[in-house]
């Protein structure tokens, strides 16, 4: 083996190979230097990840010797010669793609109309839409830390994709790997009848064309003649497209095809026998540097709706004011220990999860794999408020951009309001006079705790006509705790910190009567589950519109009493803590 | 290491430590070339690594067949014939000798056998090896080519221009067991680029491989090569070839590798790498990379091919045979003709379902025997029966030379002498007593110089017989070498596809090496050589089709001498798949 790889090595070096079992006359500490055998091979190189071959060595050496965790280095898919792989923390991050792939779980886009009472919740076209937008958000937010400007929006589907990426998963249900993409490859038409697959990107420009049509004349034609206004409720089912979209035939299904053709750029017509790249598959896509970019052209398409001021008209005074809440202080603080006001804290941290239910045939206790993630010290939100009026609730909505961008210039609001991530929402009673608001980082509607986002799936897994079953799924859905926050720089990222305390009597939702609650923690992207979204107002609200008097943050906010901004750091210390949940070894 | 135990010792210590690749490789190569341990077995790479060879759903299957089943009850897991491409794409109806794992087994053992690199000088300085570089490939290249041309293909085009896209995508659909990933693919129309990886220390650009090729030519064409501080050195026809194959690869015994670079090596490696030229993806090299892999992929033929051609251009150059090097005096070939189950001068093929055992390649778990059954190509055992006359009146000695070409062009037209000589495939190769007078020579198929029986080819070192050292144990040195029996024959077509059976008988006297070779594993001796010993023919590996015809000649009618004798013959494709019983 090696026969040909060899030949660009330095000849000591490769010399040696031979040497270590040949030369009758060396012994074996001084010429068989296994640590040079090692270097000279470029398999070894390659760091191990979720795969068999790694892990059942740990399971096949038996219960009686004590088990390390198999480690998985943080790069592992790419060097920082590729610019991109600056964010594989974010993209490569276990956590989030739990969080998408569970996202989608609870809100399937449908197959034919008997799923129509699945697929039918509460705003779930519009939850399309902000969901996602969320995302795009806080990868931006990790580019500008990373001295990477935003993502750049796929538009032109006819031009090479410079992104490559290469996933080194191992795909258990087809024995293969997943398939990479190389630079600069293009979409190409895709005719793959074993995937019920016939489309060009010829459709796809027309489908585009249409959705186009109906948001600048924000009418939706049906398929009997008729036409209905354009909501972005309507809009997300549209172009997803779920079958709850109004008319699939000349609306077709966007984003959903957008996928399947960047899926399948190494092997169109299924000429190679070759399965789909990670892009189409909910638990993987987020891996892949092109999902953003894709995504990036959703979103557009999405704001570029927000924007039509004829239709989707800018909020009101009334609508963003709240009279006699007036926020006189807004304050970060960490919440345990010591620590700066208003600096929030990043750092690596290692964790173990237990690969064991991912090993097939095998039943022999836990193998752990120990991975690297980003995390942040916990804190908490302190809000000073003084209520003017009587007592009554107000919904607490938290925010945070970066203050500049790119070119480290002020931000338009224009371009800012996009870059504004949610990182809680909540309703509080106010008192009369002065109130003192103290929420924990860790309470985040955005979010739900490390231990829900890795738990082991396999106790569900077994029966699926539980009644748990969905429930389980669901509680699965929620950004990771250890990604609320951007990873900074090591400098200090300056961001704002935005707080609104909205008028309830217009946020809230009467529930319709039923079952309790349950796993409620992350409502602001999952919903809540069998109910009602549990706000009223458009999603991303005050930010999902452009304003119509304010050019920047600052004019936006003055006016209202009952928001406040607060400038903030977040600081990346570069260490590597271990997770104090990780099994003692 | 002093002596076996040791080398068991730092076994047991590297196998847990050192990357399994690289151990099985440094084992491998130790064995062969100790003299300690020329009684032992190599272990067979297809067991050991089945992710080398064979669909890895096979080998998760068998995992879970080892893991469930009792050993009892197992059945073997069938590996499809088609399973990297689909039919949509031409080159996929070659897929069965590209991927054919004897075929790729045969390849990994040659380049084992002749390393191009060594501390040991000895063991790369093999007889002509540089010679055995040019023509084992030349054959492959010229099997490759008929193969094609039996389905409907044409003769692999060169790979000459680095700068263009190479056409031909490959999907290995291999797992690679160390590495714990997948073989990389390469997609359609990728471009090599300059190399740059620190971390397998290559560093190298596109014009060096160009830089390397006009110093090649160069020296074709000067007919000498420029040794280390600037002299020169004439080539001569004897030696010239080996010494440009050693250039071309380039083995360590290369005359001036500092000036004729490494041309053969390094184009393996900048298609092996085309995905990712400078590690930024930390990805590892295709299937080009690894003599185990590397003829399963289209463009190793393309890139073969154009070697080929360099070599070619030499032995265009060199003094035409004339007469008095190809007659035998007194010696006449009278007939030749095959006999077989397919009928008189007919070879017949069709598919051969065969059992694998998969046990060796799954790690750390003692599970008994694991099947995997695969299917290939398999032809009908035939005969050669040639008569000749034996004039001079004394007992004679000849050397019997069996090579097959196409008649026909792809597009139907008669080849000429100058291309159906470089299709000319050897099929077999031996010495014979010729009596005085009229002499019948019968011989089998499952005899020929250039094949290693089935059995050999998927050898389970289980049943290996004796012990270490004993003269049972020997006949497993060195003989995992040879072509698969199996793929003796081109697949033919369902009509008959039809080629032309040439027979030479040339004189012994002008042949013969004198050396011992009692004892040794010398049945595929065309392609391989013998172990320790020189290439047991004198003559020019290919001859008499390795250099152009002397004036006159455009036909092989017009070629032939009264020692020669062609027969015109039909190989018939039937399209049923028989089931070969396990091993």
């Amino acid at each position: 083996m090696l026969v040909y790889p060899n030949s660009g090595m330095d000849s000591n070096q490769k010399q040696r190979d031979h040497f270590c079992l040949k030369n009758p006359t060396e012994g074996l500490e001084t010429e068989c230097r296994v640590s040079d055998l090692i270097l000279v091979s470029p398999f070894l190189k390659v760091p191990i990840d979720f795969t068999l071959y790694p892990a059942s060595v740990g399971v096949k050496c038996g219960p009686t010797i004590p088990r390390t965790p198999i480690i998985i280095p943080r790069d592992y898919t790419a060097t920082d010669l590729e610019e991109e792989h600056r964010l594989a923390y974010f993209r490569e991050d276990v956590g989030i793609n739990l969080h998408h792939w569970h996202w989608h779980l609870v809100y399937p886009f449908g197959n034919n109309r008997a799923e129509i009472n699945i697929v039918n919740k509460d705003r779930r076209g519009e939850l399309f839409f902000y969901m996602h937008q969320q995302i795009i958000a806080r990868y931006n937010c990790e580019r500008l830390c990373n001295a990477l400007p935003r993502v750049k929006k796929f538009s032109n589907w006819r031009e090479p994709i410079p992104e490559a990426y290469f996933p080194k998963l191992d795909s258990l249900t087809s024995a293969r790997g997943w398939p990479p993409r190389q630079a600069n490859m293009r979409w190409q038409d895709l005719k793959r009848p074993v995937d019920n697959l016939n489309v060009t990107i010829s459709d796809m420009e027309r489908w585009r064309r249409n959705i186009e049509e109906a948001i600048s004349t924000g009418i939706v034609r049906l398929p009997n003649g008729s036409t209905q206004s354009l909501t972005i409720d309507t809009l997300g089912n549209m172009v997803e497209s779920s079958i709850l979209s109004p008319n699939q035939e000349l609306y077709g299904s966007l984003h959903n095809n957008g996928h399947s053709f960047s899926a399948y750029v190494h092997d169109p017509e299924h000429r190679y026998l070759e399965s789909f790249g990670v892009i189409a598959d909910e638990a993987t896509t987020m891996r892949d540097p092109l999902f953003y970019r894709w995504h990036a052209w959703i979103d557009d398409l999405f704001q570029s709706f927000k924007e039509t001021m004829e239709r989707v008209r800018p909020y009101t005074n009334s609508e963003l004011e709240n009279p006699g809440v007036n926020v006189t202080s807004v304050a970060v603080e960490p919440a345990g220990g010591s620590g700066q006001t208003n600096v929030l804290n990043t750092y690596w941290m290692m964790s173990d999860v237990d690969l064991s239910s991912g090993l097939d045939f095998s039943n022999r206790g836990s193998v752990f794999a120990r991975f690297t993630h980003l995390n942040n010290r916990p804190f908490r939100y302190v809000i000073n408020v003084n209520n003017t009026g009587s007592v009554r609730r107000a919904t607490v909505r938290i925010f945070m951009a970066p203050k500049f961008d790119e070119r480290n210039l002020p931000w338009q609001l224009a371009d800012q309001r996009k870059m504004f991530i949610e990182m809680d929402r909540f309703v509080v009673p106010l008192k009369a006079g002065e109130n003192t608001i103290t929420r924990q980082s860790t309470q985040s509607s955005v979010t739900i705790p490390f231990e829900q986002t890795f738990r082991d799936l396999s106790e569900q897994r077994s029966d699926p006509k539980n009644p748990k079953f969905a429930e389980f799924n669901f509680c699965g859905c929620g950004w990771p705790q250890h990604m609320l926050i951007p990873k900074g720089t090591a400098g200090g990222a300056a961001y704002q910190l935005f707080v609104m305390l909205s008028n309830y009597e217009m946020d809230k939702v009467d529930q319709p009567d039923g079952s309790e609650l349950s796993c409620d923690e992350a409502s602001s992207f999952c919903g809540l589950k069998d109910k009602l979204f549990p706000d009223k107002r458009p999603m991303g609200f005050p930010f999902d519109r452009p304003s119509r008097t304010a050019s920047n943050i600052e004019d936006f906010v003055s006016p209202n009493s009952n928001m406040r901004l607060q400038d903030i750091t977040i600081m990346h210390q570069n260490v590597t803590e271990q997770n104090p949940r990780n099994p003692s070894t | 290491m002093r002596n076996v135990e040791d080398l068991k010792s730092l076994c047991a210590y590297c196998q847990l430590r050192i990357n399994p690749y690289m151990f099985n490789y440094c084992l491998s190569v130790a064995i062969l070339h100790r003299p300690d341990t020329k009684g032992m077995n190599i272990p067979t790479v297809a067991e050991t690594f089945p992710d080398k060879f064979v669909d890895p759903k096979a080998g998760r299957k068998a995992r879970e067949v080892a893991a469930v089943e009792d050993s009892g009850s197992r059945m073997p897991v069938i590996i499809p014939r088609d399973y990297t491409a689909s039919q949509n794409e031409p080159e996929q109806r070659v897929a069965y000798f590209r991927e054919d794992i004897g075929i790729n087994l045969h390849h990994w053992h040659w380049h084992l056998v002749y390393p191009f690199e060594s501390a040991d000088r000895a063991v790369v300085d093999k007889d002509r090896r540089g010679e055995l570089f040019y023509y084992m490939h030349q054959q492959i290249i010229a099997r490759y080519n008929i193969e094609r041309m039996c389905n409907g293909l044409t003769r692999v085009t060169r790979y000459n221009d680095f700068r263009q896209p190479i056409a031909e995508a490959y999907f290995p659909k291999l797992d690679s067991v160390v590495a714990s990933r997948a073989w990389p693919p390469r997609f359609a129309n990728t471009v090599i680029r300059d190399l740059d990886r620190p971390v397998d220390r290559i560093q190298a650009d596109i014009s060096d491989l160009e830089t390397w090729r006009i110093r090649f030519m160069e020296a074709i064409e000067s007919n000498s090569i420029v040794l280390p501080g600037g002299r020169t050195m004439a080539l001569d026809e004897q030696t010239g070839i080996d010494r440009l194959g050693n250039i071309m690869e380039s083995s360590i015994i290369s005359p001036n590798r500092g000036y004729y670079g490494d041309l053969h090596n390094m184009g393996h490696v900048f298609i092996s790498y085309a995905h990712d030229p400078d590690n930024r993806h930390l990805e590892q090299f295709g299937v080009m990379g690894d003599s185990a892999t590397a003829m399963r992929d289209p463009v190793f033929y393309r890139w073969h091919a154009y070697i080929d051609d360099l070599f070619h251009l030499y032995k265009s150059r060199l003094p035409v045979y004339g007469t008095d090097k190809l007659d035998f005096p007194g010696v006449t070939v009278s007939s030749v003709a095959v006999e077989g189950r397919a009928g008189a001068n007919t070879f017949g093929s069709h598919w051969e379902q065969s059992t694998l055992d998969l046990e060796r390649g799954l790690d750390f778990s003692p599970r008994g025997p694991v099947l995997a059954r695969f299917t290939h190509l398999q032809q009908d055992p035939f005969t050669y029966v040639i008569e000749c006359n034996n004039t001079t009146g004394t007992t004679t000695m000849g050397t019997v030379r069996v090579f097959m070409a196409p008649r026909n062009d792809e597009g139907g037209q008669a080849l000429s002498f100058e291309e159906q000589r470089r299709l000319m495939i050897e099929m077999d190769k031996f010495t014979w007593n010729l009596r005085p007078g009229s002499n019948t020579i019968r011989r089998n198929s499952a005899d020929s110089s250039v094949t290693i029986p089935y059995e050999r080819t998927f050898r389970n070192q289980v049943n290996r017989p004796g012990d270490a050292g004993s003269a049972e144990a020997a006949e497993f040195d060195f003989c995992g070498c040879g072509w698969p029996q199996h793929m003796l024959v081109p697949k033919g077509t369902a009509q008959g596809y039809p080629v032309v059976l040439f027979v030479m008988i040339s004189n012994w006297m002008d042949d013969r090496i004198e050396q011992d070779t009692v004892g040794m594993c010398n049945d595929a001796a065309s392609y391989c050589g013998l172990r320790d010993r020189k290439y047991p023919d004198r003559r020019s590996m290919g001859y008499p089709f390795d250099r152009v015809a002397r004036s006159g000649v455009s036909s092989l009618s017009e070629f032939l001498t009264p020692n020669m004798r062609v027969q015109n013959c039909t190989i018939r494709f039937t399209d049923t798949t028989t089931q070969r019983t396990a091993l």
